[in-house]
């Protein structure tokens, strides 16, 4: 007898349909699984003999082949566990055909018939929706992530028997989530607030100036100054996530496995911190099927990149196409992928090898040494991160300011509003950011009057600027008049950029 | 044939031969054309000389290298001053063990005009640098002749003072005149060529080896009436100078600085040995004798009468000849950090403060 049963596999973030089909026909007793299964997918043989048996029903002592269709391409992972099971209760007449009709089916199965929990959940199942598929069947603990989809309905299961009962005898209650409720509990809590930070006024300025134009932001600084500290606050000062980001971040970490409880959406903004040792495929994803690397993982969040010359070169180089793309492209034999990759990248360095460069008597670099300590970070990359502001190193303690630092939620409203101006003026182009304007788009929004031309003419001159530094400028000065909520660029928002791009500058000593 | 000065060059090119062998055999054959004719085994009366030397004269000996020599000189414009010249500098001449000759590219400037070293450590603080600059403008507003070492730190910013001062500047390497090292310093190096000259004392391609270096810092304070030591650490080349121009009684002067600074401790401690004081550039005018010229339109900033507003004021004020970071002057000022940042861009491009590695500000000179 032959039954065909509806499930789910991955394709980097995106899910497509597989038909578990399956024969059990008499002849010499086996069980054949093709269609191009991986090894975890051929031992489900033994898991779904096992689990079948150990729920209380008879795993036929027939001949069965399973087919996973489409049969061309490479099916893996324990995701297929659960639909053969159902295929072949269905073959010995434990449940009807009709009953699981236009209904996606996946899980792993455990030897005791425990249902299992499985990666990439959230992407398949909005695949299922959005081919119009209105059932679906995942694990239990899979089951608030599935219900995410709004109009679906989710049953979650906790083992094969309960399924069984499930399509048979009594129906259980769909799984249901609210959204509002879960953005409104979780989101709002960042555990870092800026008001942690005392002094370094300049950087946290050019952060804010960062998030205002989601610019990328190069920190330098000596050790202890504050710079991994501040780059932890960050998100904190970004917007509030939308429910349509908080989906597109929450399929990328279900594909990675990454969702913590298997159940949550993701509502804060990622920040992640790539330890300076990781591999290519790593930050941009990759693997013989690719999956999602450190810059998708930090999408529509921060990509912190701490001690920024000691990542390898490679690594580096690599990070040149998604920052400017916003997505990443990895082609392998299998497969050819493209991963969103929205991020903000935020980097830090010691000014030189020893750290103490221009900030103390320590140092003992000589210039060769500190030029050669910078040039690891490659020009095409450095002109992928706008901003560049030097951290002093003051003990602050000194000081003794009695005065108050900003909290992270006046900081963000601020930025929200610079924000939403910049959304307003390029609702007609492509793009949302001061950050993302090209050399033609700055022509045409970074219009400069008289005064101004002839201030950054003499910055020009007097500061030795380079060349590249010209866009750049032009963009964070537009960042900063959106945030002061002026229409045009003026005098004071020009002279604050052409201090925000500090490795432009040649020092004399 | 060639000139008495060609020989002496082609002596110094000679590998193996240093300055105190070459006096030697000048002494014994009375000149260095005698040299050039001499044979092996007249050479080995010279008891200076080894079998080794011996074989590379012998070698050297080919009107075609000589030629080669004299026409490389012609094409880089390097010109040879032999001790013997007329030319040759008096105050170097006279100085215990002078070098044979000396390599210069550019124009060497007359005896008439006084010139003075200022010399310091290569690693140095901005007290340091932006002193030596502001000595050495003051310097060569008054006409006197800058000598230094063309290295990174106080010897760089001595020559852009210099430079900046619309003066003479002298640089003496320890490597041929035609290499420039450190290989960073290649447009100062052109500055001092509009002007001045640089001198060394090795024949053009000679690579800088460490040991060239304190030969070289002779001829630094062989060449001036006085040396300025602004800062330098308690070991260190410069005070390898100071023990040499003291050797050749010249006058020496040092910076006090800081007395927790380790870049300040040599010339401290110079100061308890007896230096003259450095604090002002009259310091050096006085002992030398010369009036300062400009002593009416002092050129240091803090005289300079600038119109500010009253915010641009109030940062202005916070800023010194010591660096400041931005945070003192949040603190100081109590003004908002963008406006701050607007005032600080404003005072740079006027020319008013500089802004220094590391997120601090100085008034400039």
């Amino acid at each position: 007898m032959l039954s065909k049963v509806l499930s789910c596999a991955l394709t980097g973030i995106d899910g497509y349909f597989v038909d578990v089909e399956t024969d059990v026909s008499r002849g010499l007793p086996g069980f054949d699984i093709v269609g191009l299964p991986d090894s975890a997918v051929k031992e489900s043989r033994e898991r779904v003999r096992t689990a079948i048996n150990n729920s209380g029903f008879n795993f036929p002592i027939k001949r069965i082949t399973v087919n996973l269709a489409p049969a061309n391409t490479r099916k893996e992972g324990p995701a297929f566990d659960l639909p053969m099971a159902v295929a072949i209760l269905i073959c010995i007449d434990e449940i009807k055909n009709e009953s699981v009709e236009d209904t996606v089916i996946m899980g792993e199965l455990s030897l005791d018939g425990t249902v299992k929990a499985i990666n990439g959940v959230l992407p398949m199942i909005h695949n299922a929706y959005k081919a119009g598929i209105k059932k679906c069947i995942v694990p239990f603990e899979n089951g608030e992530e599935a219900a995410l989809i709004d109009g679906i309905e989710v049953i979650g299961i906790r083992n094969l028997k309960e399924l069984v009962e499930h399509l048979t005898i009594k129906k259980l209650k769909p799984i249901k989530v609210c959204v509002d409720e879960i953005f409104k509990n979780e989101n709002m809590k960042y555990n870092y607030d800026f008001s942690d930070v005392k002094g370094q006024e300049n950087v946290k300025r050019a952060l804010e100036i960062a998030a205002a134009g989601m610019h990328n932001v190069l920190m330098i600084g000596p050790p202890g100054s504050g710079k991994t500290m501040m780059a932890k606050r960050l998100p904190s000062i970004l917007p509030d996530l939308t429910f349509k980001e908080s989906i597109e971040i929450t399929k990328i970490y279900s594909v990675a496995g990454l969702l913590k409880d298997k159940n949550s959406l993701i509502t804060k903004r990622p920040f992640r911190e790539p330890h300076h040792t990781i591999s290519n495929s790593a930050m941009v994803g990759g693997g013989r099927i690719p999956k999602p690397g450190e810059v998708s993982l930090s999408h529509n969040g921060v990509l912190f990149l701490d001690e920024l010359p000691e990542f390898q070169r490679n690594v580096l180089e690599e990070l040149r196409q998604p920052l400017e793309d916003r997505q990443v492209t990895i082609s392998r034999v299998n497969a050819t992928m493209t991963f969103p990759a929205n991020l903000m990248a935020v980097a830090s360095m010691n000014p030189c090898k020893c750290g103490y460069y221009g900030y103390s008597d320590k140092c003992r670099c000589t210039i060769n040494e500190v030029s050669k300590y910078r040039g690891k970070i490659s020009g095409p990359l450095l002109d992928r991160l706008d901003i560049q502001v030097e951290a002093s190193a003051v003990d602050y303690e000194e000081l003794n300011s009695s005065k108050k630092a900003e909290s992270s939620a006046d900081i963000k409203k601020r930025v929200i509003q610079a924000q939403n101006i910049q959304k307003e003026r390029y609702k007609n182009e492509n793009i949302y950011f001061n950050s993302q304007l090209s050399a033609s788009q700055i022509e045409k929004y970074c219009t400069l009057g008289k005064s101004e031309i002839k201030l950054l003419e003499i910055a020009f001159e007097k500061l030795d600027l380079s060349a590249r530094a010209y866009h750049k400028i032009l963009k964070i000065a537009r960042t900063i008049a959106d945030l002061s909520d002026s229409k045009h660029i003026h005098n004071e928002h020009i002279a604050e950029a052409v201090q925000l791009r500090n490795l432009d500058r040649k020092f004399i000593y | 044939m060639f000139s008495e000065e060609d020989y002496i060059m082609w002596l110094t090119r000679i590998k193996g031969i240093g300055p105190a062998k070459i006096k030697s055999m000048i002494d014994y054959f009375e000149s260095a054309e005698n040299i050039w004719f001499a044979s092996s085994s007249t050479l080995r009366k010279v008891s200076a000389l080894n079998e080794n030397n011996i074989q590379s004269i012998i070698s050297a000996k080919d009107e075609k290298i000589i030629n080669s020599y004299i026409d490389e000189l012609k094409r880089e414009d390097i010109k040879f001053i032999a001790l013997n010249n007329k030319n040759f500098p008096y105050l170097l001449k006279n100085i215990p063990e002078p070098p044979i000759g000396i390599y210069v590219k550019g124009v060497l400037p007359s005896d008439d005009t006084a010139k003075v070293s200022i010399i310091g450590a290569r690693r140095c603080s901005e007290y340091g640098a932006s002193n030596a600059y502001k000595i050495a403008k003051e310097l060569a507003c008054n006409n006197i002749i800058v000598v230094s070492g063309m290295a990174d730190g106080i010897d760089s910013m001595a020559h852009r003072g210099a430079i900046d001062g619309n003066g003479i500047t002298i640089a003496v390497l320890g490597n041929g005149v035609d290499i420039c090292y450190p290989s960073g310093n290649k447009s100062l190096r052109d500055k001092i060529l509009k002007s001045g000259c640089i001198i060394s004392e090795y024949p053009p391609k000679t690579l800088p080896y460490a040991a060239h270096f304190p030969a070289r810092n002779r001829i630094i304070s062989g060449l001036s009436k006085a040396v300025a030591v602004i800062e330098s650490e308690k070991r260190s080349g410069t005070l390898i100078t100071v023990g040499q121009a003291l050797e050749q009684g010249r006058d020496v002067f040092a910076m006090p600085g800081n007395i927790n600074s380790k870049l300040s401790e040599g010339t401290n401690e110079l100061l308890k040995q007896g230096a003259y004081v450095l604090t002002e550039t009259n310091d050096i005018l006085n002992i030398l004798g010369i009036e300062n010229k400009k002593n009416n339109k002092n050129i240091s900033s803090s005289e300079k009468n600038i119109s500010l507003a009253y915010n641009e004021k109030l940062v202005y004020d916070c800023i010194s000849l010591e660096p400041i970071t931005l945070d003192e002057i949040i603190v100081k000022t109590n003004l908002k950090i963008q406006s701050i940042q607007y005032i600080l861009t404003v005072l740079e491009l006027n020319g008013y403060i500089q802004r220094l590695s590391g997120q601090k500000y100085i008034r400039s000179l």
